[in-house]
């Protein structure tokens, strides 16, 4: 089976600093992978490179057996830990903007998810508070049938009932063929969803495993095995 | 595609414009209103009145002239920091994981910022008119219209001294392919500051203030270069038709925005597809 994701021997550097070292996954489609690590491990850089937003300095990256360009920007769907929402664009405009550039794009699905917010969509985008743009984005995000789901911190900046709402719309949403890669912190709702679990650390892939296997191998749960791994208590 | 991107950016530009249209409107009637009318009412004879109404209409069209060129500088402002905060900033997300080349994305910011500073200058020229056919007519009365028309043109077309001694039409029309050529050189030339900016990892949009301000002095420094080359070889000999003076300096000059733009160009499409740095 051809993996959907392939990253050979990747590097990145930052001038004289290595953000990414040597990183080599390969990844099939159909599964949820978490994206665990310490922040400033390399994560949000992976994840930027898999999306093409960022160059990396050596090695190859193929999605589906393309390197990342235009065309595989049609099918990887990406929600940056960044708000991407232009503030004076009304809702409404903003999700037809969506529509407009990506053909996976379903606006039905979109509003049949917003409409949930109880927000008129003539609201401007900037009328918006924090946790309801996060939401918004995860909706525009989650509305497309890509291959590919790249998720930075889907989470940040959210109360529990927003992470629960957006946790809804990523499981409810996801095209079940495709692949979703998931950067957040470990909570039991996450660790119960992701079938396979990629530690990074100071830029190198600590692991990547079967989270079921770790699971039985360790004899804890992924969240314990992570402060183990991490030394964090 | 990109066709889409510049739909949606003329879109977002549409309030900043309509804004422009409404301040540059506003300031040429109130101008109209406390520099020409009075002149118009009281005329310019040597009566106090007349005095007071001449001196007030010198005024009133050197505050309109600081208010165009801030309007002008404004307009530069807005430009850049539409093209910092969609490309480079957190709607830099949205915009470089569209499915498009690199080549429309910089086409679509380019050609609504250009076509918004055509607009902005022709919303200046327009102004312009009203208020110098309004200072025309209480000054001198409409006697001889081309002599006027011809005089707009100097003064509408401001810098563009090297208008002069061309025919009005061969000289509007030539002053407008300059502006055109200019107004695409400078608009890259911003796009290229805003672009070099985000290349450094803190302060980028003062970093794009000064790399700006830098290209312009230098670039401004080559057209004057050209201007005293072409008057110490060509103005001579020419002395009687100062036109073609005119004509060869503004095709060096054109020549070089056009030289200036490609080089913009290219240089930010290089930063945007291999030195991405979004914060």
């Amino acid at each position: 089976m051809l993996d959907l994701l392939s990253l050979k021997s990747v590097s990145k550097k930052y001038g004289i600093k290595q953000a990414l070292n040597n990183i080599n996954l390969n990844i099939p489609a159909g599964k949820i992978v978490g994206l665990f690590g310490p922040k400033g491990g390399g994560r949000t850089t992976l994840m930027k490179i898999i999306t093409g937003v960022l160059n990396q300095t050596e090695g190859v990256v193929s999605i589906d057996g393309v390197e990342p360009n235009e065309i595989t920007k049609s099918y990887v769907a990406y929600l940056p830990d960044k708000i991407f929402l232009e503030e004076n664009m009304t809702i409404k405009d903003t999700i037809s903007m969506h529509a407009d550039f990506y053909e996976d794009f379903s606006k039905d699905r979109a509003y049949e998810m917003f409409n949930d917010l109880k927000i008129p969509d003539k609201f401007k985008i900037k009328a918006l508070s924090k946790e309801n743009r996060r939401k918004l984005q995860a909706i525009l995000i989650m509305s497309r049938n890509a291959k590919l789901y790249v998720l930075d911190e889907p989470f940040l900046d959210t109360d529990n009932n927003a992470r629960d709402y957006i946790l809804k719309i990523i499981l409810s949403n996801y095209n079940r063929n495709a692949t979703v890669l998931i950067s957040t912190i470990l909570t039991p709702e996450v660790e119960r969803i992701i079938d396979e679990v990629v530690f990074i650390k100071d830029g190198e892939i600590v692991l990547y495993d079967a989270a079921e296997k770790i699971r039985n191998e360790k004899g804890c749960s992924i969240d314990e095995y992570f402060k183990e791994v991490f030394n964090v208590s | 595609m990109s066709r889409k991107l510049i739909k949606y950016e003329f879109k977002q530009m549409k309030s900043a414009l309509l804004l422009t249209a409404i301040a540059i409107a506003v300031i040429t009637v109130i101008i109209f209103c406390i520099g020409i009318l009075p002149m118009l009412v009281f005329g310019i004879n040597d009566s106090t009145a007349g005095i007071l109404s001449f001196f007030l209409a010198n005024i009133s069209v050197l505050l309109y002239a600081v208010v165009l060129i801030v309007t002008g500088i404004g307009m530069n402002i807005y430009i850049g920091v539409r093209f910092y905060k969609t490309m480079y900033s957190g709607i830099g997300y949205f915009t470089n994981t569209l499915p498009l080349k690199k080549h429309e994305i910089i086409l679509s910011k380019i050609i609504p910022a250009a076509i918004a500073q055509t607009i902005v200058t022709l919303m200046v020229i327009v102004s312009g008119g009203i208020i110098f056919c309004g200072f025309i007519l209480a000054t001198d009365g409409f006697g001889d219209l081309m002599l006027y028309i011809a005089r707009f043109k100097g003064a509408v077309l401001g810098d563009f001294t090297m208008l002069n001694g061309m025919g009005i039409v061969l000289g509007i029309v030539f002053g407008c392919l300059f502006a055109i050529i200019q107004t695409v050189s400078n608009t890259l030339l911003l796009f290229l500051a805003v672009s070099i900016g985000q290349l450094f990892n803190s302060n980028k949009i003062l970093m794009s203030v000064i790399i700006c301000i830098v290209m312009n002095r230098v670039f401004n420094a080559v057209d004057a270069i050209i201007e005293v080359i072409t008057k110490a070889f060509v103005y001579g000999p020419f002395i009687h038709s100062p036109s073609i003076y005119s004509v060869i300096t503004m095709i060096l000059i054109s020549a070089k925005n056009i030289i200036i733009a490609v080089i913009a160009y290219l240089i930010s499409y290089r930063i945007l597809r291999y030195k991405l740095n979004l914060e």
